[in-house]
């Protein structure tokens, strides 16, 4: 047995030791009627040759990896109407993760082949209660997760030595790509399996594995493998995880290593809690694999595994899935000639004989499909990439039976909302108003209303106060919300429980989406930012900052970087409102990086059209502020020293003296700096004056003063020489130009206050000689014509009437 | 020993090949009609074989590789496209040298080159003193891989004019050419073998498009540039000693860095710890950045100190990115806002960056 890996091209040379003794155990225990199966999750290769196993050796018991808990699923599990994708939900705590089952998965191909043949099934693994959480903070958990065999060097050694690129392609290299001889020999094949797991499981010290709660959940898989031994009658298959094979085997022999295991104290082998059978799609076991489980491409595998790619060399296989991304890319607009279809076709096939593998698999069709779809240098990306990625990851849904437990998401909302003192026993809406500024229990409880808001059930809304996300009201002390446990909620609490089995989770799980949305923004991240600081989820926080980070380098819109710069200084300023937490020193740097990044999109801007110009103006005036305020330093934001807003002065000054710039972003910037001081009155007067000079553009003219005049209208009410200059100017047009541009003029005026607008009427009726009275319009009427009108309508109406011909007319009969 | 300079692949590496077609010969391994070795051992040549002994002579992407190798099994050509100097060239002579055992049936292209370098010219007194002949005509090395069922290598493919690009597109789809010359049957055929391996770079300056007849006749294969820093950094201390000899200006290991970085952090798109850059248009390959070092090094002879600062170093990576458009520069300038501000902090040599670079914008 020594070397099982070297009959596929030269892999590995040494067997250790303790590998060599494990291969020869597993031979003699099978031998005694004890089947170790050693499985990767969601391996077609491994249902495959379990398939074999279980129909040669008819085992009476089958025992499988997975909570202790869900042996009292069984029943749901083996109902004929349960259909895969489907999932075991456990909730421990405040977490919770899944156990999904696809068709091609072994525990499921285990656990039907025992529950339609009459043999004894059981779940053998801890429960998941008692099991440490490996992945803190996760978004979802699954219980199937491989970090072991991801993390290992000497798998990833393997990989550069045969060419491929990850473990996932080593693994479907050497175990899922073969023909069906090699494919149906389930001895040679379970031998292979263990040897594979065995170069993660030989690399992992025992404290590692102390540590990770590894060996106290074998420590339970070997104590009920035990005592089943001891009981039963027949044949005993065992399928796990390939990382647990070794230990179970060492436990059974009772080697010094297997003492590590059977030295520790299982605790409970009975245990009962809840769990759930909930319905499942391929889409979202594919999203698993982020968390260390399973293999990529779901959907792939299930059309390998309900075809027969062995008895064809993948041939229809292959056709199938191209023909299937091809039809989805002429969907989407795509060209994709028969021609090239064929020619990817054969290229997978070709592949995978150079690579030595019985059929194409996952990465020979990707590879073709980059080398014959694919005439430049984008990769498979856009559409192309798009239909690959829903082909692969798949589309098909589950099914439960009808009448199995609905998931206890409406309990949790329940319970907290009863624990933060809502009402929940009527439907009626009720109104509270919170002090979050000074009492922490004000605060736990807005924390709770803003998750209900964020998570969109219609449980609550904000009527009043101060409103972080939208920026208004800051100065008021109260929130002011109403919120009703209405039946709705309820129902929108059920259609969620599938997306998530707690708030938490729900939660975690729509700002990952949210994060991982083509569309998201630097605003719309930093709104997300607000929200989950007003939920208190001050925990999330890493990945949120991370992606707005990212933002800062990919969003080339200034609006959209300010409005988030101007968040970001809210969230710091009204810091007594709820907790930043260790993001507070993060916010600080985002700050700098979004500065850095509004100073990078400025001087762009010098090429916008006339009618992008106002949203520039209004963008600049903002990040302006923004700038100001900083460089101001009021006492909430004077830790900020570190700002260093040098950048966006540059880039202004930049985009002031380009000359190409439209006039009205010119005004704009003039406006600006010399509210700052950066440019001094003489300069500022000689800037207007080259714009109001006689002979320019009447448009520029209009445009330069709708900029100067968005930005500080403050230029013209101080600056009396300005308004002589405008007037004079304005008053060298000839009508058909004022005409054109009297709108934009109007539009200029809008800024003014009404009493600055009147300040101004003053300074202009003195400078044309004429007197403030004679500018008001006053309209003088006879008041006898007025009566004789009033009269003549009268009686048209009434004749109308009198015809029935009013309602004809639109009006009242 | 031999004065060549660079001897062409099956020369430098004729025992590999030839262990490879014992191995070949042994194992009774299926050979393509035309090919000197079988598929597999053609990819063991390339990516190597240690139990062959056997060397790895291109790093990085081994799945490229096979697919390049099944490319050049079927009908379509092959098209490696990338940046420049991302050793596209050496591995078009590496599978011709393997599959076809010669690496020299290449045209170099140019702006220059004509569809007579494609098709064949003719020697010209000998077509006026005989007329039209097979003696009198010079095939191109197009005809000659035909005529022998061997591998082309077009280099450079996109520095021709489309015009005669697209000569290739007839003689990829109907893999003959007509010799209207020699009479109305004459022809050359291609034979078992016979296929074409063209480089291109897509987005250089200079380049021209490709018609898209021609580029259904090829599949694409896109050669990324290499991440390691260290084989970077040894590549360019190389070409420093080539150029300037081993008298030249020292350039300190921390400035050395900060070269090898910017130019990275620039042309990936990202730093090491992960913060995204804004990559600029100029090629930041590595052949710019040994244009840099030795601009900087010859300001340190004659200019500065004698040794090579990163402020010099700053100084004409600016010029690298002012000879670009005015958005290189303002990239530039971000990156030194962005990134390099913040390494200044615990940096001298980033400091001198961070100093020089400001003072170029005003």
């Amino acid at each position: 047995m020594a070397g099982v890996l070297q009959r596929r091209r030269g892999a590995v040379a040494l067997t250790p030791p303790r590998l060599n003794r494990a291969l020869e155990s597993l031979r003699r225990w099978r031998e005694a009627g004890v089947y170790l199966v050693p499985i990767r999750h969601h391996s077609p290769g491994c249902s495959r040759a379990l398939t074999a196993l279980l129909h040669e050796v008819r085992p009476t018991t089958i025992l499988i990896e997975g909570p202790r808990e869900y042996t009292a699923l069984l029943g749901a599990l083996g109902d004929a109407a349960t259909r895969p994708p489907i999932a075991v939900l456990s909730i421990a705590d405040d977490r919770s993760a899944f156990y999904p089952l696809a068709d091609f998965s072994p525990e499921w191909v285990a656990l039907r082949w025992g529950t339609s043949h009459g043999a004894d099934v059981d779940f053998i693994d801890q429960s998941w209660a008692a099991r440490s959480d490996d992945d803190p903070g996760a978004a979802v958990r699954t219980l199937q997760a491989e970090h072991h065999l991801a993390r290992s060097t000497a798998i990833a050694a393997l990989a550069s030595q045969l060419g491929c690129r990850d473990h996932d392609e080593v693994w479907e290299h050497l175990f899922e790509l073969r023909d069906a001889t090699q494919a149906d020999d389930w001895r040679t094949f379970t031998a292979e399996v263990l040897a594979w797991a065995a170069l993660a499981r030989l690399e992992a010290d025992r404290e590692v594995l102390d540590a990770d709660g590894t060996h106290a959940r074998e420590a339970v898989m070997a104590a009920m493998l035990a005592r089943h031994r001891a009981t039963a009658e027949g044949p005993i298959v065992v399928v796990t995880g390939a990382f647990h094979t070794l230990a179970l085997l060492e436990a059974m022999d009772d080697t010094p290593e297997g003492r590590w295991v059977t030295g520790r104290d299982p605790g409970p082998l009975e245990v009962e809690r809840p769990a759930w059978l909930i319905r499942y799609d391929h889409t979202r076991l594919d999203g698993l694999r982020g968390y260390g489980a399973g293999m990529p491409a779901p959907g792939f595998w299930h059309r390998a595994w309900q075809g027969q790619p062995t008895a064809d060399g993948g041939r229809a296989l292959t056709i199938e899935v191209l023909l299937d991304v091809a039809d989805r890319v002429r969907a989407d607009g795509g060209l994709l000639s028969s021609a090239e279809v064929t020619a990817a076709g054969e290229h997978a096939l070709q592949l995978a004989a150079v690579r030595g593998r019985a059929w194409p698999g996952r990465t020979d069709l990707t590879d073709a499909m980059l080398t014959c779809f694919v005439h430049d240098d984008t990769g498979l990306s856009g559409a192309l990439g798009a239909a690959i990625d829903t082909v692969f990851a798949g589309t098909i849904l589950g099914e439960v039976p009808p009448g199995v437990a609905a998931p206890p998401l409406v309990a949790e909302a329940r319970a907290l909302a009863q624990q933060h003192r809502f009402v929940v026993t009527d439907a009626t809406s009720h109104r509270v108003s919170l002090d979050t500024h000074r009492s922490p229990k004000h605060r736990a409880r807005r924390e709770f209303l803003a998750t209900m808001r964020f998570l969109n059930l219609g449980f609550c809304r904000q009527l009043g106060g101060p409103d972080l996300i939208a920026g208004s009201n800051l100065g008021s002390l109260f929130e002011e919300w109403d919120y009703a446990w209405t039946p709705m909620v309820e129902a929108a609490l059920i259609e969620a429980s599938s997306r998530g089995a707690t708030l938490a989770e729900l939660r975690r799980r729509a700002v990952a989406e949210l994060l991982y949305d083509e569309a998201a923004t630097a605003a719309t991240v930093t709104r997300l930012l607000t929200e989950l600081v007003l939920m208190g989820a001050t925990a999330e926080l890493a990945p949120v900052l991370t992606a707005l980070r990212q933002c800062y380098d990919t969003d080339s819109s200034l609006a959209s970087l300010t409005a988030s710069l101007t968040r970001l200084l809210v969230l710091r300023a009204e810091a007594g409102r709820y907790s930043l937490g260790e993001a507070d020193a993060q916010v600080a740097a985002l700050i700098q990086a979004g500065l850095d990044a509004a100073a990078f999109q400025l001087l762009p801007l010098a090429d916008v059209d006339a009618d992008g110009a106002g949203a520039a103006c209004e963008a600049i005036v903002s990040l302006h502020s923004v700038v100001r305020r900083l460089d101001a330093r009021p006492s909430e934001l004077s830790d900020l020293d570190a700002a260093d807003t040098h950048a966006v002065h540059r880039e202004l000054t930049r985009l002031r003296e380009a000359r190409r710039a439209p006039a009205r972003l010119h005004g704009c910037l003039v406006a600006l700096a010399s509210t700052t001081g950066e440019i001094v009155q003489v300069a500022l007067e000689a800037e207007i004056g080259a714009h109001l000079n006689v002979g320019t553009d009447p448009d520029r003219v209009a445009g330069f003063l709708l900029g100067l005049m968005q930005a500080a209208p403050d230029v013209i009410l101080h600056n009396p020489d300005v308004l002589e200059l405008l007037n004079a100017r304005l008053g060298d047009f000839d009508e058909e130009a004022f005409l054109r541009i009297l709108p934009d003029l109007r539009l200029a005026f809008t800024w003014l206050r009404p009493s600055e607008t009147a300040s101004v009427a003053t300074h202009v009726a003195t400078l044309t000689g004429a007197s403030v009275a004679q500018l008001d319009a006053v309209l003088h009427l006879d008041p006898a014509l007025a009566a004789k009108a009033w009269d003549v309508e009268r009686s048209l109406v009434t004749s109308l009437r009198d015809d029935g011909l009013l309602a004809l007319m639109g009006g009242q009969p | 020993m031999t004065d060549e300079l660079r001897p062409p692949a099956e020369h430098r590496y004729a025992a590999e090949l030839a262990a490879l077609a014992g191995r070949d010969a042994a194992t009774g391994a299926a050979i393509p009609p035309g090919w000197r070795l079988s598929p597999k051992a053609v990819r063991a040549f390339t990516i190597g074989d240690p139990q062959l002994g056997v060397s790895r002579k291109f790093y990085g992407d081994d799945p490229l590789v096979d697919r390049a190798i099944v490319s050049l099994l079927g009908r379509q050509g092959l098209m490696l496209v990338g940046e420049p100097g991302t050793a596209k060239s050496m591995l078009s002579e590496l599978l011709a040298a393997a599959i076809s055992g010669t690496s020299t049936l290449t045209i170099q292209g140019s702006a220059g080159t004509t569809e007579d370098h494609i098709r064949y010219s003719w020697n010209y007194a000998l077509l006026i003193a005989e007329g039209p002949s097979e003696r009198a005509l010079v095939p191109s090395p197009v005809f000659q891989a035909m005529a022998s069922g061997r591998l082309v290598r077009f280099e450079e493919i996109t520095r021709c004019p489309p015009e005669i690009q697209d000569t290739l597109v007839s003689i990829l789809s109907e893999k003959q050419l007509m010799l209207p010359e020699l009479g109305d049957e004459a022809r050359v055929w291609a034979r078992p073998g016979f296929n074409v391996i063209a480089t291109a770079n897509l987005r250089d300056r200079g380049v021209h498009e490709m018609s898209a007849a021609l580029k259904r006749r090829f599949n694409f294969e896109t050669v990324r540039p290499i991440r390691d820093r260290s084989f970077e950094t040894q590549l360019i201390t190389q070409a420093l000693d080539a150029e300037l000899g081993p008298q030249r200006p020292l350039v300190p290991m921390p400035v050395m860095d900060v070269l090898v970085t910017a130019f990275a952090d620039l042309r990936g798109g990202t730093t090491a710890t992960g913060t995204p850059v804004k990559r600029p248009d100029a090629v930041m390959s590595t052949a710019e950045a040994v244009n840099v070092a030795i601009a900087s090094s010859m300001a340190a002879r004659y200019l500065g100190d004698g040794t090579v600062h990163a402020g010099e170093i700053a100084q004409q990576l600016v010029g690298i990115a002012l000879k670009g458009s005015e958005d290189d520069a303002r990239l530039i300038r971000h990156y030194v806002d962005n990134v390099v501000r913040e390494r200044a902090r615990g940096s001298r040599e980033w400091r001198e960056f961070f100093n020089a670079a400001e003072g170029l914008w005003r």
